[in-house]
């Protein structure tokens, strides 16, 4: 018994295309994967900031994209789309109006497990009797734990850290920029290819679950978080036919999560640990 | 055989496949085991690097003498199966379709992770909770979200291994901030059992988990990559693992082909990671390579049933493990 050659599928996809397909949607899903892994594996992609690695991981892909769908694949990922060139006007606003749902989602779900703060268990601290200066209260007071202005929490011990000066805005930007090519843009486009409405569908949840998913080194919470923003882009970009409402949305998140990160100010960091866990 | 009915054939794939890869492949590595103290390296290598390597160079040799046996049983030509040879295009996709196998099964191995000792942080958090009565137990509500600092790099742990590989994750970058906060925006009074003492043993419990993901069968692939020459080991590993697609892909599916594809590829999958968990010390040992086999096995056999090219999937299953191992 010999295996039986099957002709070309339906599309006409000859094996070489297949296979350069499988590989883009497999590299596609896992990109920031892949970044971290190249980041911790050789040291001359770690003197790179580990964003720079992934935004260049995802202008890799975006490239291999064009070369093999065509450069309309990429940003305008639903073929012979009803809205037209109408879709980037309404995708402009839709995705400023979608960046100020998403944020107030992620703010929601992440804040949703957390209890209001009762009477602490242990004495009072001392109140502060002097004025305060500048209005801020000195910290280690419960007044100054407490306080918050907007997203800003307003502490006198506030300093820039080594983290706040290696996460920039730019690649921040960027991220959001490519990550939205790849996961809407290419991704999509890949999930549609074959033509049927269910296998779209679980093309579509898929991709929107391992974007989700890939916020999971920031913990669980965070998977939870991202969700509204995978399903509200994707709809986005099936409603208007591009990948700009979600580039719009997403960039505007991500410019709102450099905001809250520089507002943080320096925490204790976990004790080194060496190899096998034991202490450095 | 070629005249049964595929249910029947299924079987009789299904009580081969766990014959070997558990009872066969279990009493040849213990006599391996025993085998490598009579080996003359005492002094170069140790008893369990010896054994590594005799394991799976024994393994790839009964693996070899096992697709002989179910080439004779199914009745399948494996000189029609080896083809692509002549592809250098495939071969080089088949290379990045296993970097892509690799990174897109370690990405589910931490949502596992992430999950089942999220889980576990909510079942601490209510059991301190209920200890300590309402009052102190409303500080441990946070927690589950209570990280550490955003840059610490979770999960990297010894390099060079399995486990460190499918562990190691970003740290660092953007989405951090909310995490942090909730870690920080605890009230000072929660005492030891704090978010801080929380992530900690979160690192620790990760590590022994990517600890654990070293042993069973992963422990001579590792060993043999440590100290033998790289393409002794290449060869040694293509061997084992470009059996694996001889079975579970070019015999399994061309033998099931009268299925259909669903049940075909399901049956090759399935059989696929169940061989995986044998030999492998618990479940979450074992959870790295069943998450592996299951993007890989779904992949290739997809790939398979439409473009019988065996070659390329060999390239990518090495490619997953020198991704993986080395």
């Amino acid at each position: 018994m010999t295996p039986t050659p099957i002709p070309d599928l339906p599309g006409g996809l000859p094996d070489t295309r297949a296979y350069a397909l499988t590989a883009l949607a497999l590299l596609s899903l896992s990109c920031l994967t892949l970044a971290a892994h190249l980041h911790t594996r050789w040291a001359f992609v770690r003197r790179l900031p580990l964003l720079g690695v992934h935004v260049l991981l995802m202008t890799a892909l975006v490239a291999a994209a064009v070369a093999l769908l065509g450069p309309l694949a990429v940003v305008a990922p639903v073929p012979g789309h009803p809205a037209g060139w109408w879709g980037v006007p309404a995708g402009a606003v839709l995705g400023a109006a979608l960046g100020v749902a998403v944020i107030r989602a992620d703010r929601a779900i992440t804040t949703s497990g957390r209890a209001p703060r009762g009477a602490p268990a242990g004495p009072r601290p001392p109140r502060m009797t002097a004025a305060r200066p500048a209005g801020f209260a000195a910290s280690g007071t419960a007044a100054a734990e407490r306080r918050r202005t907007g997203l800003v929490r307003a502490r006198n011990d506030y300093a820039p850290t080594s983290a706040d000066l290696r996460v920039r805005p730019e690649l921040l930007v960027a991220v959001a920029a490519f990550e939205e090519l790849v996961f809407r843009g290419v991704l999509t486009r890949l999930a549609l290819l074959p033509g049927e409405v269910w296998l779209a569908a679980v093309g579509l949840v898929a991709t929107a679950a391992v974007f989700a998913c890939s916020h999971v080194f920031f913990g669980w919470v965070q998977v939870l978080a991202k969700t509204p923003l995978a399903v509200a882009a994707c709809a986005a970009t099936l409603l208007t036919g591009n990948v700009l409402a979600a580039v719009i949305a997403h960039v505007a998140f991500n410019v709102w999560v450099w905001r809250y990160r520089r507002s943080e100010p320096v925490t204790r960091r976990a004790p080194a640990r060496g190899m096998w866990g034991a202490p450095a | 055989m070629t005249a049964l009915p595929w249910p029947l054939r299924a079987l009789v794939l299904a009580v081969l496949v766990l014959l070997y890869y558990k009872y066969a492949k279990a009493a040849l590595f213990a006599a391996c085991r025993r085998a490598a103290h009579l080996l003359p390296f005492a002094r170069r290598w140790d008893a369990s690097e010896r054994g590594g390597v005799l394991e799976l160079a024994a393994a790839g040799a009964s693996h070899v003498l096992v697709v002989l046996l179910l080439a004779l049983v199914t009745g399948v030509d494996i000189a029609a199966l080896l083809t692509g040879w002549n592809r250098p295009g495939l071969i080089v996709l088949g290379a990045a379709i296993g970097v892509g196998e690799v990174a897109l099964g370690s990405l589910l191995c931490r949502v596992v992770i992430e999950g089942v000792q999220a889980r576990g942080r909510r079942r601490a958090a209510t059991e301190r909770g209920g200890a300590r009565g309402p009052s102190a137990g409303r500080g441990t509500v946070g927690t589950p979200a209570g990280r550490g600092p955003a840059g610490a790099p979770f999960g990297r742990g010894p390099g060079g291994a399995v486990g460190a590989s499918f562990g190691r994750g970003p740290g660092g970058a953007a989405g951090a901030p909310p995490g942090r906060a909730a870690a920080r925006t605890l009230p000072a009074t929660t005492g030891v059992a704090g978010p801080a003492a929380d992530a900690g043993a979160g690192e620790e419990r990760m590590r022994q988990w990517l600890g654990l993901s070293r042993g069973g069968w992963i422990r001579h692939h590792l060993k043999t990559m440590e100290v033998v020459s790289l393409p002794l080991a290449l060869t040694l590993t293509a061997v084992q693992v470009g059996s694996e697609e001889v079975v579970f892909r070019g015999l399994a599916l061309t033998w099931l082909r009268d299925a259909g594809p669903v049940l075909a590829i399901a049956l090759s999958c399935l059989l696929f990671t169940v061989m995986q968990v044998f030999l492998m010390s618990s479940w979450r040992a074992a959870m790295f390579p069943v998450v592996g086999a299951i993007v890989m096995g779904l992949t290739h056999s997809v790939l398979y049933w439409n473009y019988p090219i065996l070659i390329p999937l060999m390239v990518a299953h090495v490619t997953f493990f020198l991704f993986a191992v080395a």
